[in-house]
């Protein structure tokens, strides 16, 4: 019995729910951007150019940034970064630019996200948006959930994904079917695989606070993050949730003297 | 009254008394506590329930409530400090990575360090920190995927990366019978990063020492 037990408990524990994975746009990649934060500089007047409301691609692109800065194993964050007038060439930071007679066939092809790069990582990149009106992909013929998700897909090329399997990731090449801008778990496991998340070496859960001061104690890094992250965690833990259970408990016994003491 | 019927009328009243034996030895057997043993040392399996509500698995790319599901295996052990509370040092691993069909395989190792308050004869409550270890290990080469205008060449990771991520646990600790217990975790990962999430952890575990 209690080998047919332990055999129940260890089939279950490699049954695979999983049925998917990411992929990556070369096979050169051995990591994600070497840096902390990632911004995309927007041409905004080959935008509104070509008819295309700033505040539109601005607001697609601020969505697509928090998007993947919920991503949650994942380190890097991404930002909007300043209005250039630089072209669609690779560029660090990468460019958002609005382009029209490029992206021609077949004309569904809403944007273009790539990156060049060296010693397997990406060092540059840049999306173009369709900005032909004669089109049907042309990015103003679609609601704004929607330009945000090919906005955030095309970041996820200038990152170093490639396309995924399922129709539900956003690297899907397809959004045709999406209502919703959401990661799958396809998507975060491919930026976590780039860039991934070390809350032992970082700072305070993500806030950068612990790091942020030993920067300017040099030979003081690591350790005291490490340090308080774990007495900050264990604090809140255990004050947050003592006094909540000796009132509990304090009532209990109350209402039921004869309960069973230890 | 003949005796066919009387035959009949014991025959129901035996098979109506088996099953009431049956239900009352699966209520006695489902009653808390009956006779909680102490132990130290527990090994269990469980279903861990990761992201929650934060990733979409549906074509429209709703969010999921439940997230990915793990199945963990889970060694315990307690270190009775108080009467009242002991400390509880838990290991939680997907024994073998658990494979995608392209082979990327993921590790899910999660170590906690909870403080546990023996609440009732059946019932504890904890709370505590931990540490996620997630590994995602890949098999290098390519596959055609479509790309819009055809397809392309895409290739899978060729290494192994993993993160690391704080969290707190709460949870309910329920002992079902003799040495074995039921636990309910809610972790909260990256607590006080816009990066939080949200998972569950069900295991049912029995005591070996």
């Amino acid at each position: 019995m209690k080998i047919q037990t332990a055999i129940l408990f260890f089939g279950l524990s490699v049954i695979s729910p999983h049925s998917l994975a990411f992929t990556l746009g070369s096979s050169s990649l051995i990591a994600g951007w070497n840096t902390e934060t990632l911004t995309f500089d927007v041409n905004e007047s080959s935008c509104t150019g070509l008819g295309i409301s700033a505040a539109n691609l601005n607001a697609a692109i601020d969505s697509a940034v928090e998007l993947w800065n919920k991503a949650p194993t994942s380190s890097i964050k991404l930002a909007r970064g300043a209005v250039v007038s630089t072209g669609a060439a690779y560029s660090n930071p990468p460019v958002i630019v609005c382009n029209s007679g490029v992206i021609t066939s077949p004309d569904f092809v809403v944007a273009q996200g790539t990156w060049s790069g060296s010693g397997g990582r990406p060092t540059a990149g840049y999306i173009q948006v369709n900005g032909d009106s004669t089109k049907q992909a042309y990015f103003n013929n679609f609601s704004n959930t929607q330009a945000a998700i090919v906005i955030a897909h095309e970041m996820g090329h200038v990152l170093g994904l490639g396309h995924a399997e399922k129709e539900y990731a956003l690297m899907y090449y397809d959004i045709s079917s999406k209502t919703s801008l959401n990661l799958s778990q396809d998507d975060v496991d491919g930026i976590t695989w780039l860039n991934p998340r070390n809350e032992l070496k970082s700072g305070m859960m993500g806030c950068a606070t612990v790091r942020d001061i030993s920067r300017n104690n040099p030979g003081h890094q690591g350790t005291p993050g490490i340090i308080v992250n774990w007495m900050a965690l264990w604090a809140l833990a255990f004050t947050s949730t003592r006094r909540g259970f000796h009132r509990v408990l304090a009532h209990l016994r109350k209402k039921l003297p004869l309960s069973p003491r230890f | 009254m003949n005796l066919i019927a009387i035959l009949i009328r014991i025959g129901k009243v035996v098979v109506f008394m088996k099953i009431s034996f049956k239900i009352l030895l699966l209520v006695l057997f489902f009653i808390p506590g009956m006779a909680r043993a102490e132990k130290r040392l527990y090994l269990g399996a469980g279903a861990a329930s990761y992201n929650m509500g934060k990733v979409t698995s549906s074509s429209d790319a709703s969010t999921s409530l439940m997230g990915e599901l793990y199945l963990p295996l889970t060694l315990s052990y307690l270190f009775p400090v108080k009467p009242t509370w002991s400390l509880e040092a838990s290991l939680s691993m997907t024994p073998l990575s658990v494979k995608t069909t392209d082979s990327i395989a993921k590790t899910f190792v999660m170590g906690s360090l909870t403080q546990v308050f023996k609440k009732s004869f059946f019932w504890d409550l904890k709370s505590g920190v931990g540490l996620l270890n997630y590994s995602i290990t890949g098999p290098g080469g390519s596959i055609q995927r479509s790309n819009g205008t055809g397809t392309a060449t895409f290739y899978y990771p060729g290494s192994s990366t993993s993160s690391k991520s704080l969290f707190l646990d709460f949870g309910v600790v329920y002992h079902w019978v003799r040495d074995i217990r039921i636990d309910f975790d809610a972790l909260i990962l990256s607590p006080i990063s816009t990066r939080r999430s949200f998972s569950t952890l069900l295991t049912i575990s029995k005591g070996i020492l």
